[in-house]
């Protein structure tokens, strides 16, 4: 992978909550340009704040992230919107307006390129109105643009999610536990529209996933946190499934895993 | 038997000690208040035949009245519906700028409730005496004192909503880069849309009954009839008065139910 470009760069990242809690510890990551990366780790591990980190949802408390060759980690107003209109993101709870249809979710993916009152008065530009289609048509849902999220399911729910974030034509995304609230069935729809923006789109996909056997089945690379700290990085070809009792241990210490360049 | 898993009660949850207690307090809160104020029990039932006397006197209600009554009655619907329409424009800033999930600034949100609560705590007719002595007798004064007073309820009935909705889709929007007002028209308004609305129409039903007695102060509207017949004995025209209060308010109430009900 290094012969690509480095999409993420973590450097000595620091994150201690205002309450003591310790959000991450030491983070030393590089992810390159197209790569499908799963976190994995248990619950409070610090993968959600790995992620929400990148598009600053969540600041840093000390060291230096870089998106695309520049530290973000002083950007404020419009230089934070242009950065987070540039990464998109979905979540566990998919995150759309419920009384809203479709096709109002998904354009407003798209309100970060756009002036306040003209997205305000829902002017979207008949090009972005094709997008949204096209990115329903992404993800098969496109029969259900004018359809309230309300009446959907919950994975047509976070297919919707997806299209609403590639309204932004990211170059990362992030995917917070994407099917944590998902049927095994609607779990690979949603999977495969992930890696079909990765394989197809060349969008470089970070997603935490809790399965180990879906981490392995869809990414590139998988990485390890436990406690804030990275404690596995291997590229696919080298996991084997026994690496994982490590890092789902709940009583022992960490007792240096395999940390991977 | 499992007796001894089932958790042992305190003795203040075995003999509802709490409950009792605040029983026993508000009971003598009450005996007290009576005291205090020198309630008459005698006195009410004596002066009881003076009521009868002057229901009597409305039962023959002066029904050629009723053209004079239509106009003043439309008027403070007018007015009821201007006023409160006037104090929720003015109520949407304040109520989002007074919600914690949307103003983290304490300082901010302090500020605008202190307001609020300042508002909130002047009463209709003080407010109708007040803009009586500013903008003269008429239903301008009307106008304004139910706009303070709408602005006053309807602020923090919005506010409260503002306060209840997911917070999901306000992180989504911002995560795509959206700015605060960006969030607030698509995360924030599609869901408190049908709540603002219903609130709207619950604070008119409200204004329609208030402004009835406004024109008492000189705030225009039916209520200037209504005191002008009471204080010429005309208890014949103030019966056509009551009536058609009573079918406007049981019309609007009903109206305004039924459209609140299909918002849910």
């Amino acid at each position: 992978m290094s012969d690509r470009p480095v999409m993420i760069e973590f450097d000595d990242v620091q994150k201690v909550y205002p309450n003591g809690t310790v959000g991450l510890k030491d983070i030393d990551l590089k992810i390159y340009d197209g790569e499908f990366v799963a976190v994995v780790g248990l619950s409070g591990a610090g993968k959600s704040t790995l992620l929400r980190s990148i598009n600053r949802m969540h600041d840093v408390t000390s060291g230096n992230l870089k998106v695309d060759g520049q530290s973000i980690v002083g950007y404020k107003g419009k230089d934070l919107r242009n950065l987070r209109r540039s990464i998109g993101m979905i979540f566990q709870d998919f995150n759309l307006v419920d009384r809203a249809s479709v096709r109002r979710n998904v354009l407003s993916g798209k309100v970060g390129y756009y002036s306040t009152w003209k997205s305000s008065l829902g002017l979207f530009s008949a090009e972005d109105k094709q997008r949204a289609i096209n990115s329903l048509k992404r993800v098969n849902m496109v029969e259900k643009l004018y359809t309230r999220v309300d009446e959907l399911s919950g994975g047509q729910q976070q297919r919707v999610a997806i299209a609403r974030a590639l309204m932004q034509d990211p170059k990362i995304m992030l995917a917070d536990e994407p099917i944590a609230s998902l049927d095994p069935l609607t779990t690979n729809a949603v999977m495969d529209d992930l890696l079909s923006l990765n394989k197809d789109l060349g969008i470089t996909v970070l997603a935490n996933l809790h399965s180990v056997p879906l981490a392995m089945k869809y990414a590139d690379r998988i990485i390890g946190l436990r406690a804030g700290q990275l404690v596995y990085d291997k590229p696919i070809a080298e996991v084997s499934e026994d690496d994982f009792a490590e890092i789902y241990s709940e009583s022992h210490p960490v007792t240096g895993g395999a940390v991977h360049g | 038997m499992d007796k001894d898993l089932i958790p042992k009660r305190t003795f203040v949850q075995k003999y509802h000690v709490k409950g009792l207690v605040g029983t026993f307090i508000f009971l003598l809160l009450l005996w007290g208040s009576a005291v205090m104020t020198g309630v008459n029990w005698g006195e009410f039932f004596t002066n009881l035949d003076q009521f009868f006397d002057l229901l009597s006197r409305m039962a023959h209600p002066a029904w050629d009245y009723t053209n004079i009554v239509i106009q003043p009655i439309l008027e403070t619907i007018q007015m009821a519906l201007i006023g409160t329409t006037i104090g929720t424009l003015i109520a949407i800033p304040f109520s989002i700028l007074a919600a914690r999930n949307l103003i983290k600034n304490a300082v901010v949100r302090g500020v605008i409730r202190f307001i609020l609560n300042l508002v909130r705590t002047l009463p209709d007719l003080l407010l109708a005496a007040l803009f009586v002595a500013i903008v003269g007798i008429g239903s301008t004064a009307g106008v304004w004192t139910l706009a303070v007073f709408s602005f006053g309820m309807i602020s923090k009935l919005f506010y409260e909503t503002i306060e209840t909705i997911d917070d999901g889709p306000l992180e989504a929007l911002r995560a795509a880069g959206a700015n605060n007002v960006q969030v607030v028209v698509f995360a924030v308004v599609p869901q408190v849309l049908n709540s603002f609305v219903s609130y709207f129409l619950y604070t008119f039903e409200i204004n329609v009954r208030a402004s009835t007695v406004l024109g008492y102060l000189g705030a225009g509207g039916i209520g200037v009839y209504l005191q002008r017949s009471l204080s010429s004995f005309r208890y014949d025209q103030t019966a056509v008065i009551v009536i058609a209060i009573l079918l406007i308010v049981i019309v609007i109430d009903s109206v305004s139910n039924s459209l609140r009900e299909r918002l849910q």
